[in-house]
């Protein structure tokens, strides 16, 4: 199809929770580069693609690749390639910012720990606020400390589920220039969002998911921001 | 096909209860010591295999749903669990009614007795469980995990409790080498044990055809939502 | 290699924001000290009942306390999602559970060597024994607490009734560590039986091994959705 090879792909990806599928047989490849806006309502099956795609749950049927590679022959290192944000933060309450990276830095086998951890706080500001418990942080510094979690192992593809949703207006715009360095340093990314001009913004390819399909699919550069719009609420509202 | 394959069993397992019932009460002969209370034991023992057996196959289906992640499995599992704590629960209470003439007492902490009630504990937490979780999925998953890990324990149980306290009565029904079992006697229990087999296999086919029909119930008043 | 060095970065996260709150430690320390109370009200011990009575008091303390911290072993995993950060990361999901055993069986331990204390002191116990054998049983039998309570504490936080979930699960399930626990702490105060304290103690690690196993194996469905 194309001469840039595919750097995450869902194949038939079918998820059921009971006996109600949520997820039906979807599709999605990306390539490098790629930053991918998914929108779609709630309960459309978005969370629980992006927790398929970043390897938290497994399908119900259906396979995800990484670099070409089956998960399932690749085991527990594929997660190495992963980065997420979600509304949680993923933080332990009782340890310091310092003891949080420090602990997610071994567990994905990180070398040059300390230096990787300074580098990542002093990214986010927080530098000063290293030795202090996260149950004393701020909102937004939690919100900081969080981005610097996802981005602390240095993934290649990046899923980012509602990332904006309670995120502050310095934390969000902070969150666009991480966005905007990742994906120019060529790394691939998935977003959700119910947020279309965010979405539109940050993407360069859109996809809407209503019931558990992918019912649209296009690069941004095909269509506007306008035709967007009234795209999306005709898909919504059939 | 599936009503007439159960009406099928249904028949078996009635012809076969009723000849079960003849034999303990009229063709077996009177145990001499005992005397007629001897007469539950066929009973009691029968129903201690099936519960048993019910908990094997707990055991099996919790793996296969693990193995293939298909509700109908854990169906399955969870119908054989509940008739095995029916069928354990019977055990208990028959063997309580035989104990307290025949020894004197209505319960006693031997092996036996002892991790029958430790299994009919752990499948009864096994049930509860499944009440305290909202999803189906996750629901199949953690009570497989109990159902696998609780029916392995049996073992260790056994063997601990016996070690423990070994009172006896082992012999009297196990008759290896015919422990001064009448051949009637022998029979009336071979019988019996099929009889209750054939019955906990019709009881199980309703139970997983009840499954079925509540899932059917769920999509008739999902589809009416939709509409 | 890895597996090892993430298994001890668990543990070492769980031991850190222990020595900070001691909320879990804590709360295992002061029940187990109130159960020893209680008993010492409920049975006045002269010397002979207290080598036949002493060992199921002091495991029954033991497995009471036991519960009750194992009850929190997966709460901080709970809050603020954490245990989605690690099902992202490329640590197995057998790595999680036996660093949560490890983690779990050192807490345990800790406090049932305090909880001895108290029960040596409240009751005044003046018997000898091989402690040496003592400690090898403690170590065991909590290991054999710990490796069903791991995986029944993961069950139980996924459910709506957590606090009492687990000790139903956990209780039944127990009786062989218990039996082969207080059986083998008998012997060692030279109670004559049939079996012997080596079988007893094989027994206890014939039971670590299988539920071990086993939860390593089924370990990753618990955190299926």
């Amino acid at each position: 199809m194309s001469e840039t090879k595919s750097v995450f792909e869902a194949q038939n990806i079918v998820k059921r929770f009971g006996r109600s599928a949520v997820l039906k047989k979807l599709n999605l490849r990306l390539k490098q580069g790629e930053f991918v806006s998914i929108f779609g309502p709630n309960g459309a099956g978005k969370t629980t693609f992006l927790k398929i795609s970043a390897m938290i749950i497994s399908p119900s049927e259906g396979n995800i690749l990484v670099f070409g590679e089956n998960i399932k022959n690749a085991g527990d290192l594929a997660r190495v390639e992963i980065g997420f944000i979600a509304h949680d933060t993923f933080l332990y309450r009782n340890l310091t910012a310092r003891e949080n990276l420090k602990f997610y830095g071994n567990i994905y086998g990180i070398e040059d720990i300390d230096s990787t951890i300074n580098h990542c706080l002093e990214s986010v500001g927080l530098l000063n606020r290293a030795e202090d418990l996260v149950s004393k942080f701020s909102r937004g510094m939690l919100q900081r400390l969080t981005i610097a979690r996802a981005f602390l192992h240095d993934p290649t593809i990046m899923f980012l589920d509602e990332p904006y949703t309670g995120l502050d207006s310095t934390a969000s715009v902070f969150l666009n220039e991480l966005i905007h360095k990742f994906y120019n340093t060529d790394k691939t990314g998935i977003l959700t969002t119910h947020n279309l001009d965010q979405g539109y913004d940050l993407a360069t390819r859109l996809v809407i998911l209503n019931n558990g399909r992918i019912e649209f699919d296009a690069d941004k550069d095909s269509i506007s921001k306008n035709d967007f719009r009234d795209k999306y609420t005709e898909i919504i509202s059939s | 096909m599936p009503r007439i394959s159960s009406n099928v069993l249904l028949i078996i397992a009635a012809v076969l209860m009723l000849i079960a019932i003849y034999m303990v009460f009229i063709y077996a002969p009177t145990e001499r010591t005992m005397g007629d209370i001897q007469r539950i034991f066929y009973f009691h023992v029968s129903s201690a295999w099936v519960g048993f057996f019910a908990f094997g196959v707990t055991f099996f289906y919790s793996a296969a749903f693990l193995k293939k992640k298909d509700l109908k499995w854990d169906n399955i599992a969870v119908s054989s669990a509940e008739i095995g704590l029916l069928f354990t629960t019977i055990t208990l209470i028959t063997g309580s009614l035989w104990a307290r003439p025949v020894w004197g007492i209505w319960w006693t902490w031997d092996a036996r007795l002892t991790s029958t009630l430790v299994l009919w504990l752990i499948y009864l937490s096994y049930l509860m469980l499944r009440n305290y979780i909202e999803s189906e999925t996750k629901r199949a998953y953690l009570s497989s995990v109990v159902g696998i890990i609780g029916f392995t324990n049996v073992f260790l149980v056994y063997f601990s409790i016996r070690w423990w306290r070994t009172q006896h009565p082992a012999p009297v029904i196990a008759g290896g080498s015919g422990s001064g079992l009448a051949p009637e006697m022998q029979l009336t229990f071979g019988f019996c044990l099929v009889a209750f087999t054939a019955l906990y296999v019709y009881i199980l086919s309703k139970k997983v055809e009840i499954g079925r029909a509540g899932w059917e119930i769920e999509d008739i008043y999902r589809t009416l939502d939709d509409k | 290699m890895i597996y090892i060095s993430q298994i001890v970065s668990v543990i070492r996260k769980d031991i850190i924001a222990e020595l900070r709150t001691k909320s879990t430690i804590g709360a295992m320390l002061l029940f187990g000290l109130t159960i020893v109370v209680v008993f010492s009200f409920s049975f006045n011990l002269d010397l002979q009942e207290q080598k036949n009575l002493a060992p199921g008091l002091l495991w029954t303390a033991f497995i009471f306390s036991a519960i009750l911290g194992l009850n929190y072993s997966f709460s901080s995993e709970y809050e603020n999602g954490c245990m989605q950060g690690l099902l992202l990361s490329p640590i197995p999901r057998s790595a999680i559970y036996i660093a949560k055993l490890i983690s779990n069986s050192i807490f345990i331990l800790f406090s049932e060597l305090v909880i001895l204390g108290f029960f040596v002191w409240l009751f005044d116990v003046r018997f000898t024994m091989n402690w040496h054998w003592f400690v090898l049983l403690m170590v065991l039998g909590t290991i054999g607490f710990s490796a069903t309570g791991t995986i029944f504490s993961a069950i139980s936080a996924e459910t709506r009734m957590k606090v009492f979930i687990l000790p139903l699960l956990q209780l039944p399930m127990t009786i062989p560590v218990m039996i082969a626990a207080v059986e083998a702490t008998s012997i060692l105060l030279g109670k004559e039986t049939k079996f012997t304290f080596d079988a007893w103690s094989t027994m206890l690690l014939v039971y670590d091994v299988i539920f071990i196993t086993l939860s390593v194996m089924l370990f990753e469905y618990i955190l299926e959705e």
